[in-house]
């Protein structure tokens, strides 16, 4: 297959260290050149989808758990960040820390029953729990103000320099937390704590006999991703100064785990191309603006049947070193490729 | 919580047949998740959707002048065929890889879930339609309380197709089939069931069965719009753990318990946590009995 043969090419270390320096050139420079504020708001907004399918991507991804309960994580850490920031006046980045917690939190409390289960329990539960946290967010009103939503989110100030939209400082924020999400994320993967993630999604019951505790595990991968999921809900709620119950829907958990699925689960930079090609190809090909979810539900599905590993999934990666002697079964021998069955 | 007077005695009266009005709805669906769940193992995601395009499906006939008895019927095929298409295009080439149980077919479902979902919304647009009530034959006064005809035509209604349902599962050869098939699919094949047949009868009555459930909900409510799958959905499914999945009786009672405490609830704490409801039995469920109410405990983990 000739896609295959292009996705496979593996480029040399120089070339592709030359390629990075490149492109982060261009991202930092990027607010000096743009057509416009729309332009560098989508930027930013790619970013923010970038650091959410990075969190899906390590209960999904390395842990294989689909959850679809990302927004409404999202949810908490943004409603938490909005209420302290406007209602107490805590600044940006003690509210941001707090956000972030309740929302581990929040993912500790609905992980601890259900990651017990497997796959469809917990995709209705993290459904159910989207539910939930729309119900809270609708009624308790003293707090979240209802259906009107929070206005007036405030801005990141560092130095006294208010960041905003106009001078690229929301830009470079997102870039930033971009940076230390994916490390994060590498952090994670090639940790011990990694591998006894990727052998539960291989097979949970080997996993289990080979001493990793399962359970455990999971519910903290599932509180790590809702972690860093809050932390996109605040980035995204000082973005757009304003929350309300609906911001936060089931579309956009379902974008999310679609940039997973795109990307490749379990690959980092799949999840930045992936963020990248299905959050502007609305804003680039406009006629298809009202058929873009048909779209994304498309992709979901011709993925599983054609490319369960995603479009990137298990072509980054370095092949795990064998000790001399000993043959390497190749991709495609065997059922699932990169152990997604 | 208000105060204990005769009226308030009355209103509980009145919410509790309100839930098991509800309830027999939240049933049938609960069973179309049983149905499919008992013979191939998985849950079938797409499921709300189903009911959500069975619903718009009627409202189109009925709009179309077809008179309701003919919509239903219409509607009952096409929506068993878009129910066997799904299994046909998507699931089936996944079976037929190694391990096709897992998170591909999950995800499949979520996304022929969302496919379906936003059709309707492309096709007949995302505003809330009205729906004519056509099992409507005014109130019923008995012993003191005012009962709502369309609740009993959706009780007897529930009660028919669940006993029809049952017939099929437990006395006829088709039916015989589907739990062969749910036991040992190899040995069922060896014994001469037709598996694939048999899958496909299982996709096409459940698909009858979410038209059946739509044409109920969308008379109770007056409302057919494309998200209305979504919150139903989970709460069938809900229902459907409640009472173990893939049992089609305490699919019944599950989805009765869900009617009844939601109605209940409205009484209690007012109408704005009504949807909160099911899925804090839900994620109560899975903590203390993951097997449901009537579930086996399996060998497998669930």
């Amino acid at each position: 297959m000739k896609l295959k043969k292009i996705l496979n090419i593996r480029i040399s270390e120089r070339v592709s260290f030359i390629i990075l320096l490149v492109l982060l050139a261009v991202l930092i420079s990027l607010p000096f050149f743009t057509p416009g504020q729309y332009f560098l708001r989508t930027a930013t907004n790619i970013g923010i989808y970038a650091i959410l399918a990075l969190s899906l991507n390590i209960t999904t991804g390395y842990c294989g758990q689909v959850s679809m309960g990302q927004a409404a994580f999202m949810a908490v850490g943004a409603y938490t960040f909005a209420i302290l920031n406007t209602m107490h006046g805590v600044g940006f980045f003690p509210a941001a820390f707090v956000g972030c917690c309740v929302a581990g939190v929040a993912g500790f409390i609905l992980g601890m029953p259900t990651l017990r289960l497997s796959g469809a329990y917990f995709v209705i539960a993290t459904t159910g729990f989207s539910e939930v946290i729309k119900v809270i967010a609708l009624n308790w009103k003293s707090m979240t103000n209802g259906a009107l939503g929070i206005k007036n989110i405030g801005r990141p100030i560092v130095f006294g320099f208010e960041l905003t939209n106009a001078n690229g400082g929301q830009y470079y924020i997102m870039l930033l937390s971009l940076a230390a999400v994916i490390w994060i994320s590498y952090a994670i993967k090639t940790s011990k704590f990694g591998r006894a993630l990727n052998a539960i999604r291989n097979d949970e019951l080997a996993s289990n006999l080979m001493g990793v505790n399962t359970s455990s595990q999971k519910v903290l991968a599932f509180v790590i991703s809702a972690m860093l999921a809050g932390y996109a809900g605040v980035l995204y709620a000082s973005m757009t100064r304003y929350i309300e119950p609906n911001t936060f829907t089931t579309d956009m958990s379902t974008i999310i785990l679609c940039i997973v699925i795109f990307g490749g689960m379990g690959s980092i930079r799949g999840m930045i191309i992936g963020a990248l090609l299905l959050i502007s190809f609305p804003e680039i090909l406009r006629f298809m603006a009202t058929y873009r979810f048909i779209v994304y539900g498309l992709i979901l599905i011709l993925m599983m049947r054609f490319r369960p590993q995603g479009m990137l999934g298990g072509v980054g990666d370095k092949p795990y070193k064998l000790p001399k002697g000993v043959k390497r079964k190749s991709y495609e021998q065997g059922g699932g490729v990169n152990g997604v069955t | 919580m208000p105060p204990r007077t005769k009226r308030g005695a009355k209103l509980i009266v009145q919410q509790i047949v309100n839930g098991i009005s509800i309830g027999f709805v939240y049933a049938i669906v609960a069973v179309g998740y049983s149905l499919i769940f008992g013979v191939l193992r998985i849950m079938n995601m797409a499921y709300a959707s189903i009911f959500t395009v069975g619903a718009h499906f009627i409202l189109m006939f009925i709009t179309a002048k077809w008179g309701m008895v003919p919509a239903v019927i219409a509607t009952m095929a096409l929506t068993g065929l878009v129910s066997v298409f799904f299994d046909f295009a998507m699931l089936a080439p996944l079976r037929s890889k190694p391990g096709g149980t897992g998170t591909t077919v999950l995800i499949t479902a979520i996304g022929f879930n969302y496919v379906l979902q936003n059709l309707c919304m492309v096709i007949w647009g995302s505003e809330r339609k009205s729906f004519p009530n056509v099992i409507d034959f005014g109130t019923i006064r008995i012993a003191g309380f005012n009962f709502d005809s369309t609740q009993f035509v959706i009780t007897g209604v529930s009660i028919i197709l669940l006993i029809i349902l049952s017939w099929i599962i437990y006395g006829t050869n088709t039916g015989l089939g589907m739990r062969a098939v749910q036991q040992n699919t190899k040995a069922a094949n060896l014994m001469g069931v037709n598996v694939k047949r048999t899958i496909t009868f299982t996709f096409f009555l459940s698909g009858i069965t979410a038209v059946i459930a739509a044409f109920l909900v969308s008379s109770y409510y007056q409302l057919v719009y494309p998200t209305m799958g979504v919150q139903l959905g989970s709460k069938a499914f809900a229902s459907a753990v409640l009472g173990g999945i893939g049992i089609l009786h305490g699919s019944v009672l599950g989805g009765l318990i869900v009617g009844i405490l939601e109605c209940l609830s409205v009484y209690f704490f007012g109408g704005g946590y009504r949807e909160a409801v099911a899925f804090i039995i839900l994620l109560g469920v899975l903590l203390v009995k993951p097997t449901g109410l009537f579930g086996k405990k399996a060998n497998t983990k669930v």
